[in-house]
């Protein structure tokens, strides 16, 4: 957050466009707070964003929803931060869900129960937007991974299957033989 | 330690009393002890008549005794000691008054076996108080010496007091006569019972002796 | 028994002189009795005598009762009932014991009289006179003696015979008399003489003993603590000291009455019985505190000391107690508790002020920064960025100001976590000076490092917080330096226990009287004119946490001149240094890593080559390293090492939190992590253990150690691999 007089357009390029697709959930009380990133994440350049203020509606809209991201503010009248991490990562099972808190609580106790909760980051109020950014990034490309790997694995499991009964068919051929 | 004025002279008045009874008392028991007995006339040589057989190679000792008289306790004790110092020297019997009335066992007392007990004395039966009345004896424990003539050389008591023990001028005077040839009749008083019944006057006159 | 002879003690002269008259009169007074008995059996004895030796008196063979029974009866009575009533009248008394004395004479006379002189009866008289010497007082023999005397005198002059048997007697014989009786007289007025000395004697050893018994039973009266004697077979108390009746606010009749037990707060009752029974069972002394209920129902807290008394068998028969009213102590340290209670309350609840309002003050800073974000994004006009600047630099001050009030708050509730290790001053210096040199070209000052700083030169401090606060002072330095100014860095080793890195600049200095306002919080010593933007915060942080770190921070000024800033910590030799020699020792070690990848987080660099150059024999082993937090989870999530040493202090990320994501990851959450800290408690170890980590490593590392605790660990995981295969 350093002030840095370098060229702004310079810096602010950490879009890619094969994030552009990713469905983001933004889940915080406070408006303002939504609509800096409604913005921010508008400027990049992410087109599937879902906001919740109301924070009883949280789980509904992410199991509706299904994001790539979870933006979540911890301190929230009626269900807290917490509770919906516990349930985020619960209802997520084996599959990999970024969930990046964001929070203006500076006690290092709430950074770590947040962690262990199951926060994939946490990122502290008022955070530097371009970290927000390239933190998003990181986490996405490793969901992106963990994606692409799940097809593999499920690919190649069927091309085992396949080969499989092909082996089992012509072992019965043989047999038949 | 303080003690109440009336106490103090209770006590001081007590005290005096005690002293006066004392004194009385002392005096009066003085008075009984040193009061000799009585003495008849006494026979200045050896009587014609008398149960008591006359010697004439040793004196002769004669003692009147009442058996039941306590002080004569001490006399026949006294007779004792003489008997020691002049056994063989003399012939002594104790005559034991029997008055005419008295019981077979009237003289059977510890007093006549005591006398009995001494070597050298013969003891006697003075039936009726003959013997005394012979001889003149009136009070226990008068005590006569006859020399080998039959000339009296002592008459008199032999204790200082009554039945007082212990040295006293009678004895003295009997043991001299004993064993000196004594030149002067001695006489000394006797303190003892008296041996026969004796009236009112009787005493009176024999005070005066 | 006490040793009668020898010199008679010194004593109390009074109180001896007491117990000696009252120890003679007892004798004088059962002397008394004694002759009382013996009065009334001689008077009975005269009259069976009389009755038995002469009991009539004969005229012929009439008899009368003699005399001899009349006297027995009459004077023998009038001899000893006087005596009698003296001693009741006047037991003890003078006169008392001299009437006897007479009387007792005179009896002799009767008796003599009463057995007609015998010789024998005579030794009634010298029986008497031992006997009146049972008084042990000389003068009484001295009226007995006059009326024997008088006796013979009298009978001597009436009735010589009666005395000495002859009319006239002879001078020799009342020399004789009389001689036999001065004879025993003697003697028995020596044993007289002989029992008064022994009496003294005692009297005296008596007063001596009774003296200091007063002394040691003052001692136990008078003592200011309350103290008592409690009998073991009944329990009950046997004795106290006026102290005690006062503090539990019985009389001390009442005490008698009672036991302990009864006086002790129901609540302290089984430690009471506890302790009574450990001395019971040989335990010499013990304390308790405990309760007592006073009469009156108050609660008396009480320091009892109680020991046992044992007899001269060694019996234990009483307890001695001392008590201590300590009371006001137990309210005081109640009151203290309390206070210490209220205290930590009123500091939690500033703890949770200052979090809330950070928590407050962060969410619309953070709306205000990120609009400003944006709007710096969105190609502004000169004029509208200079607004935008304007927007988010108050931000930022403000962000500043928040973050120090909480450092400070942290730091004075002692919640700031240090970790102390060796840092080495160059690396550090480097790090902060290539932070600051951006601002200082701004301001077209020169940065530059006085003379040359010794590469091996440690000292003992937390590497993030001595940096932060050499940024402080630099920041400070060259922001209130005029243009075209110089800060120079320098370092000096004042001595062996501390080393000095100043911080000087060439800016106006400051007045001498505001120096010592500089580490006061939010005292900006009037610079606002200035233009120079600060929270006021910055140094007052920085001297907490060089505090914090056992150093200490100063200030040296002259005006027009510049300003010096002074920083002191201890050094300490260099952890490479150290190397070789425990590489040395350590190659006989059989275990050593048999190979793999081990992943190293750790900012401070000598601790970096240190574990490199450790490792740089074992070639089968790949390090891989990380100064950052971040970057470490990066690598572990790209390379999957078979261990990751991590360091606790990091720039970015704390250790916990680094520990928490890699156990959160599912790529990472295998990887055995070895935690290496330099301020572990062991509560520390154990929530770390709790967390997730394998095992840990204390600063300055042990080389051997560290060897088996990564052998350890990694066969550990390789066994927990094979046992998942299998």
């Amino acid at each position: 957050m350093k002030s840095d007089p370098e060229g702004i357009d310079e810096r602010w390029l950490p879009n890619n466009a094969l994030f552009a697709k990713m469905k983001i959930v933004v889940i915080d009380d406070e408006p303002a707070n939504v609509a800096l990133l409604e913005m921010m994440l508008d400027e990049g350049g992410y087109t599937r964003v879902k906001t919740v203020t109301d924070s009883r509606l949280a789980m509904e809209t992410c199991v509706v929803f299904e994001p790539d991201l979870v933006l979540l503010d911890l301190m929230m009248p009626h269900v807290d931060g917490f509770t919906i991490l516990e349930s985020l990562r619960a209802a997520a099972g084996e599959a990999f869900l970024p969930i990046i808190v964001l929070t203006a609580d500076a006690n290092e106790s709430t950074k770590l129960r947040a962690l262990r909760a199951g926060a994939t980051d946490f990122l502290l109020k008022p955070f530097d937007q371009l970290e927000v950014l390239l933190r998003m990034n990181n986490l996405l490309e490793t969901r992106r991974l963990h994606l692409q790997l799940d097809m593999q694995v499920a690919a190649y499991a069927d091309a085992v299957r396949e080969r499989t009964s092909e082996l089992r068919d012509a072992q019965t051929q043989l047999q038949k033989v | 330690m303080t003690y109440s004025r009336k106490k103090i002279l209770i006590t001081t008045l007590l005290g005096a009393t005690w002293l006066a009874a004392l004194a009385f008392g002392g005096k009066t028991l003085f008075r009984y002890e040193t009061t000799p007995g009585s003495v008849g006339s006494v026979a200045s040589s050896w009587p014609s008549v008398s149960i008591v057989p006359q010697h004439t190679d040793k004196p002769t000792l004669l003692m009147f005794a009442h058996p039941h008289c306590p002080c004569t306790r001490a006399s026949v004790g006294e007779l004792a000691q003489i008997m020691a110092h002049a056994l063989g020297k003399v012939n002594a019997y104790v005559l034991f008054v029997k008055p005419p009335n008295a019981g077979a066992d009237w003289d059977d007392t510890d007093l006549r076996s005591s006398a009995a007990a001494i070597p050298g004395v013969t003891v006697l039966t003075d039936e009726n108080g003959k013997e005394a009345a012979r001889f003149g004896a009136e009070t226990s424990g008068h005590t006569l010496v006859f020399d080998r003539n039959g000339t009296l050389v002592f008459t008199g008591g032999i204790t200082s007091s009554r039945g007082h023990a212990g040295d006293n001028a009678g004895e003295s005077a009997v043991l001299a006569a004993l064993t000196q040839q004594a030149v002067e009749r001695a006489r000394t008083p006797v303190f003892g019972c008296s041996l026969t019944k004796r009236g009112p006057n009787a005493e009176r006159k024999l005070c005066s002796n | 028994m006490l040793e009668l002879t020898g010199p008679i003690p010194e004593a109390s002269s009074a109180r001896a002189e007491e117990l000696f008259q009252e120890h003679r009169h007892q004798i004088f007074c059962a002397t008394d009795k004694l002759f009382e008995r013996l009065m009334l059996f001689q008077w009975v004895a005269c009259i069976v005598i009389a009755l038995v030796v002469s009991p009539r008196t004969w005229d012929g063979e009439a008899s009368q009762v003699h005399i001899h029974v009349w006297s027995a009866l009459l004077i023998g009575g009038a001899i000893s009932l006087f005596p009698v009533w003296m001693t009741r009248a006047f037991p003890g008394a003078v006169a008392t014991r001299y009437v006897i004395g007479v009387a007792q004479m005179l009896m002799s006379a009767l008796l003599i009289g009463l057995t007609g002189g015998r010789i024998e009866t005579h030794f009634h008289v010298f029986g008497s006179l031992v006997v009146l010497s049972f008084y042990r007082d000389w003068r009484v023999l001295v009226p007995a003696t006059i009326v024997v005397a008088l006796d013979h005198f009298l009978r001597g002059i009436y009735l010589p015979y009666s005395v000495y048997g002859v009319l006239s007697a002879s001078p020799w014989r009342s020399i004789e008399h009389a001689g036999w009786v001065v004879f025993e007289n003697v003697f028995l007025v020596i044993s007289c003489f002989r029992s008064i000395r022994e009496m003294r004697f005692i009297a005296n050893r008596t007063a001596a003993l009774e003296a200091s018994d007063q002394k040691s039973r003052q001692l136990f009266d008078d003592a200011p603590i309350g103290m008592a004697v409690v009998a073991i077979d009944n329990e009950k108390f046997k004795q106290v000291n006026a102290r005690f009746s006062e503090m539990v606010g019985y009389s001390a009749d009442e005490l008698m009455e009672r036991t302990p037990v009864e006086l002790t707060h129901p609540d302290d009752l089984a430690a009471t019985q506890r302790s009574v029974k450990a001395m019971l069972e040989g335990t010499e002394r013990c304390s308790v505190e405990k309760r007592y209920q006073r009469k009156n129902g108050d609660t008396l807290w009480a320091d009892r000391t109680a020991c046992v008394i044992r007899d001269k068998d060694g019996t234990p028969r009483d307890f001695l107690i001392m008590v201590e009213d300590i009371t006001e102590r137990k309210r005081a340290e109640a009151a203290l508790r309390d206070a210490k209670k209220e205290a930590d309350r009123a500091n939690h609840a500033k703890s949770e002020f200052l979090s809330r309002m950070s928590h407050e003050l962060r969410t619309p800073l953070n709306a205000i920064l990120g609009f400003g974000q944006l709007l710096e994004r969105q190609k502004p006009t000169p004029q509208q960025r200079a607004r935008v600047e304007h927007i988010m630099s108050a931000g930022r001050h403000l962000l500043n100001l928040i973050n120090e009030v909480l450092d400070i708050s942290r730091i004075e509730a002692g919640h700031l976590q240090l970790s102390v290790e060796p840092v080495s001053i160059t690396e550090v210096l480097e790090e902060a000076l290539s932070l600051m040199r951006p601002l200082a070209a701004d301001r077209s000052m020169k940065l530059c490092v006085d003379g040359k700083i010794d590469n091996d030169l440690h000292l003992l401090a937390d590497r993030q917080r001595l940096k932060q606060v050499l940024l402080n002072l630099l920041t400070n330095a060259v922001k209130y330096t005029p243009v075209g100014g110089r800060v120079t860095v320098s370092v000096e080793h004042s001595d062996s226990t501390k080393t000095r890195l100043i911080v000087t600049d060439t800016g106006s200095g400051i007045a001498k009287e505001k120096l010592a306002r500089l580490f006061t919080p939010f005292d900006r010593l009037d610079v606002e004119p200035s233009g120079v933007e600060g929270t006021g915060l910055g140094l007052a942080l920085c001297q907490r946490l060089m505090q914090a770190m056992g150093g200490d921070i100063g200030v040296h000024s002259v005006i027009g001149e510049g300003t010096a800033f002074w920083i002191d910590l201890p050094p300490v030799e260099s952890p490479l240094k150290a190397l070789p020699k425990a590489l040395e020792t350590a190659t006989d070690d059989a275990s050593r890593p048999e190979g793999g990848r081990i992943l190293y987080i750790e900012d401070n660099l000598s601790n970096l080559t240190l574990v490199e150059q450790m490792l740089a024999e074992q070639p089968q082993v790949e390090l891989l390293t990380a100064m950052q937090g971040s970057l470490g989870l990066d690598l572990a999530r790209k390379h999957r090492p078979d261990l990751i040493l991590l360091d606790l202090h990091l720039p970015d990320l704390p250790g916990h939190e680094v520990l928490a994501r890699l156990r959160a990851d599912s790529l990472t959450c295998q990887i055995p992590v070895v935690v290496i800290s330099a301020d572990a408690t062991t509560r520390q170890i154990q929530r770390l253990l709790a967390a997730g980590a394998r095992n840990y490593l204390t600063k300055p590392l042990d080389i051997g150690q560290f060897f088996r605790v990564i052998d350890e660990t990694m066969h550990g995981a390789d066994r927990q691999v094979e046992a998942a295969v299998a």
